[in-house]
């Protein structure tokens, strides 16, 4: 091959890498190809646990994440709410972020009033939503939930929710999940609820944050969904134990098409510039 | 939490024993920081090429350590962009912290008699939306092509689109943060990156101040106090689980003197 | 005597502040006696902060229509994007305390589904959001392909983990690799993808956790003890 040509190899200009990977990525987000998944070693204690509760056991998840981390995230808390809808666990979902009102709705709307019309809200799952002070709401609610929390998001008294009837503080729940995009998030859950309060507690973070929450497993955290792929894992131990319960492909095994794609798109390109380099090499090692 | 604080008395006492000690006179030999050291020939590079330097603090508060870190690296910058004559651009995201940086660069201007060159409205708020102002801080650096970028202190997502923006243009960057999951952003895309403790320590590295020399030395010495604490307990737990059950007992003594969890 | 300045205030509040998470932590016994002094102050300096920063907010208005007013008036460089942002900025706020379509008065909730700020929110800023964080995978697809390259020891370290990732981290790898025979069960990515985020990078992020921290003790030392000069500690 053209020593020049081989050694533009090297240096591509990163427009083409952009075009050939929006072209790639979004043919593969018009075919959808599915790649059957199933869930890793860090995700199948979340499963386990949330499907061996009993039913009636309230489940708490926290959506600490905002519309830009909503990808990798709504897509846990959508497979999450399915798993608590199926096993009949009640779900109270609150946030420490400000837009957590907001990613609740979204569920509401999306998942519980869609696929569960004969759930009801108060029943089936509450809204507490987003209060001020981060990860101090999060350690005050450890006692009690009423410390911070009156009623739910549509001004109903906690002691008129049938779904909290058994809980007075974080400790009655069966499994406490946060659903991770930055701060506050599941290293302030870990530090003021998890280890302080001794509350079994599972997380969901995106790719970017997945580093810094694997010293935590499995003692502070007894399992971590990682990014979409962790959501993806999610869904394929919920479609393998529950398969006529839940939609044939779900939100994160359809979007880890297109990112398989991308990620062999990236190998492929990185494997492409090193073949130029050592190529180049050998052949100046010769011509010297 | 009666270890942790005897931990913590320690650590500040060697800290603060170096600093008196190199006050006195103490020769301080610290570890050139390479990020730090080409930082200099980076503003010189700009002034060369007549482009401004662009430097961004963090996108949190005064109340992060981490910002503060970057708004002492700050006040070198400045002091050595008004020594060469160069164009300083700050952007922030906090008004607090757009406050701070105008005065840090005011007197930074003074101090080596450059105060009338210095102007206000080179430190840019922007928005308090981190994605809003990394948009900005690209739309400058593809406008005004910086020869030099300078990103230190908290940054999350925005790492990559901001060292993206700046290699595009073919500035030196260097960045530092003690946000360990975009560290591996800006080491791919800066040329240079200080890493976790470095940032803390790159203040004083540059400032050349013998005290906060001194500073560092009982940092690293705070640093064996960990590292034989934690060999310590890893020889305990070990042989416990060998058997040898004195180890078992002063471990139990140990961990129980520890926060809980 | 002594003139006060911002530096005994900074040393001060410090000084409480680290003394309270050890007499008052969060988490602990609801504290008594001077402790619960140090509580008081622990919980109320945080919450003083952040009122300081909601009045920085007006700090930063005014900097902004100032300089973006500026630019307009004059003319200068870009100033027609001063314009857009001047216009959104003020519509924004207009809209935000006006509570324009949602529950009026001082007690309405200004970020109620039906008003217009919150169909601002989801209508121009979530998308202006996710398109700014997806340029994130295009951009990782550069820098990976600038970054990863056989330079040395270390890149090549940094190439090998990179690569065992990202094919480790494709689904489906493992129902491959299931049909590998056993011998070359040792090559099994996903395992060796998994194993390098447990141990390597664990071992890496507590190393940098525990520095990081010294550095901030450290930081905090200079501060409270004055050596850090732009703290208020100017002479």
């Amino acid at each position: 091959m053209d020593a020049e040509k081989l050694g533009s190899l090297e240096r591509i200009d990163r427009r083409w890498i952009f075009l050939i990977l929006a072209l790639v990525v979004g043919i593969a987000v018009i075919v959808e190809p599915v790649f059957p998944d199933r869930a890793g070693e860090l995700v199948r204690p979340i499963f386990d646990h949330l499907d061996a509760l009993p039913a009636g056991t309230p489940v708490l998840i926290s959506l600490d994440y905002s519309p830009s981390s909503a990808p990798e995230l709504e897509p846990m808390a959508a497979a999450l709410t399915r798993h608590a809808m199926i096993r009949g666990l009640p779900i109270c979902f609150i946030s420490l972020w400000p837009t957590g009102n907001n990613m609740a709705e979204r569920l509401e709307s999306g998942v519980l009033r869609e696929e569960y019309p004969a759930a009801e809200v108060g029943k089936d799952w509450v809204v507490l939503g987003y209060q001020a002070g981060g990860e101090l709401l999060a350690h005050a609610v450890v006692d009690s939930l009423g410390a911070r929390f009156r009623s739910d998001v549509r001004g109903v008294p906690l002691n008129e929710l049938p779904a909290l009837t058994t809980v007075t503080g974080l400790r009655d729940f069966g499994l406490v999940i946060s659903l991770s995009a930055g701060v506050p998030g599941l290293k302030e859950w870990i530090l003021y609820v998890g280890d302080a309060g001794h509350v079994p507690l599972a997380g969901g973070c995106t790719g970017v944050g997945a580093p810094q929450f694997f010293p935590y497993y499995p003692r502070q955290i007894l399992g971590l969904m990682a990014a979409l792929k962790g959501a993806a894992e999610y869904e394929a131990a919920l479609s393998a134990r529950y398969p006529d319960s839940v939609p044939a492909t779900m939100q994160a095994t359809r979007g880890m098409g297109p990112q398989a794609v991308a990620h062999l798109v990236i190998v492929l390109f990185i494997v492409m510039g090193n073949g130029a380099l050592l190529w180049r090499r050998w052949r100046s090692g010769r011509t010297a | 939490m009666i270890l942790l604080l005897i931990t913590t008395v320690l650590l500040v006492a060697l800290i603060v024993r170096s600093i008196l000690l190199t006050r006195r006179g103490r020769l301080v030999n610290v570890r050139p920081l390479t990020p730090v050291e080409e930082m200099i020939p980076a503003i010189d590079s700009s002034v060369a090429s007549g482009s401004p330097v662009l430097f961004v603090p963090g996108t949190r508060d005064l109340d992060s350590m981490q910002t503060v870190a970057g708004l002492s690296l700050l006040d070198q910058v400045a002091r050595a962009c008004a020594e060469r004559g160069a164009e300083l651009l700050v952007l922030v995201n906090r008004s607090l912290v757009m406050d701070e940086a105008r005065e840090r660069c005011r007197i930074a201007y003074a101090s080596v008699g450059r105060g009338d060159d210095w102007n206000d409205d080179n430190v840019d708020y922007i928005s308090d939306d981190p994605l809003g102002f990394v948009a900005r801080v690209d739309g400058v650096i593809a406008r005004r092509r910086p020869g030099a970028c300078f990103f230190f202190g908290f940054f999350a997502s925005e790492s990559l689109l901001l060292a993206e923006g700046g290699h595009q243009v073919g500035a030196i960057q260097i960045a530092g943060t003690a946000s360990a999951v975009q560290l591996p952003f800006f080491v791919a895309a800066c040329d240079r990156t200080l890493m976790g403790e470095e940032l803390f320590a790159a203040g004083a590295s540059l400032s050349g101040d013998a005290a906060l020399l001194g500073s560092l030395v009982g940092q690293d010495q705070g640093k064996w106090l960990v590292l034989i604490l934690l060999l310590l307990g890893t020889a305990l737990v070990t042989l416990s689980a060998l058997g040898w059950a004195p180890a078992g007992e002063v471990w139990t003594v140990l961990s129980g003197l520890l926060p809980e969890g | 005597m002594i003139r006060l300045r911002p530096q005994h205030l900074l040393s001060f509040v410090a000084i409480v502040l680290v003394v309270a998470s050890f007499i008052a932590p969060p988490g602990g016994d609801e504290p008594r006696g001077v402790a619960s002094l140090f509580a008081f102050a622990d919980s109320q300096f945080s919450s003083w902060f952040g009122v300081l920063a909601v009045f920085a907010f007006i700090l930063g208005g005014a900097s902004l229509l100032r300089t973006h007013g500026r630019r307009v008036r004059r003319r200068e460089g870009d100033w027609k994007y001063s314009i857009v942002t001047l216009v959104s900025f003020l519509v924004v706020l207009v809209v935000g305390l006006g509570k324009f379509g949602g529950p009026p008065g001082l007690t309405g909730d200004p970020f109620s589904p039906e008003g217009w700020l919150t169909r601002i929110f989801s209508s121009v800023l979530s998308p202006l959001h996710a398109t700014l964080y997806s340029l994130l995978a295009f951009y990782v697809a550069s820098a990976s392909y600038r970054a990863f390259r056989i330079r040395g020891w270390e890149s090549s370290v940094l190439l090998g983990s990179a690569m065992i990732v990202l094919v480790g981290r494709i689904p489906s790898i493992d129902s491959w690799t299931d049909t590998w025979p056993t011998v070359f069960g040792f090559l099994r990515m996903e395992a060796w993808s998994l194993w390098l985020l447990k141990v390597p990078n664990t071992a890496g992020q507590r190393a940098i956790m525990i520095g990081v921290a010294l550095g901030i003790v450290t930081m905090a030392v200079r501060m409270i003890s004055g050596l850090e000069k732009g703290q208020g500690g100017r002479k």
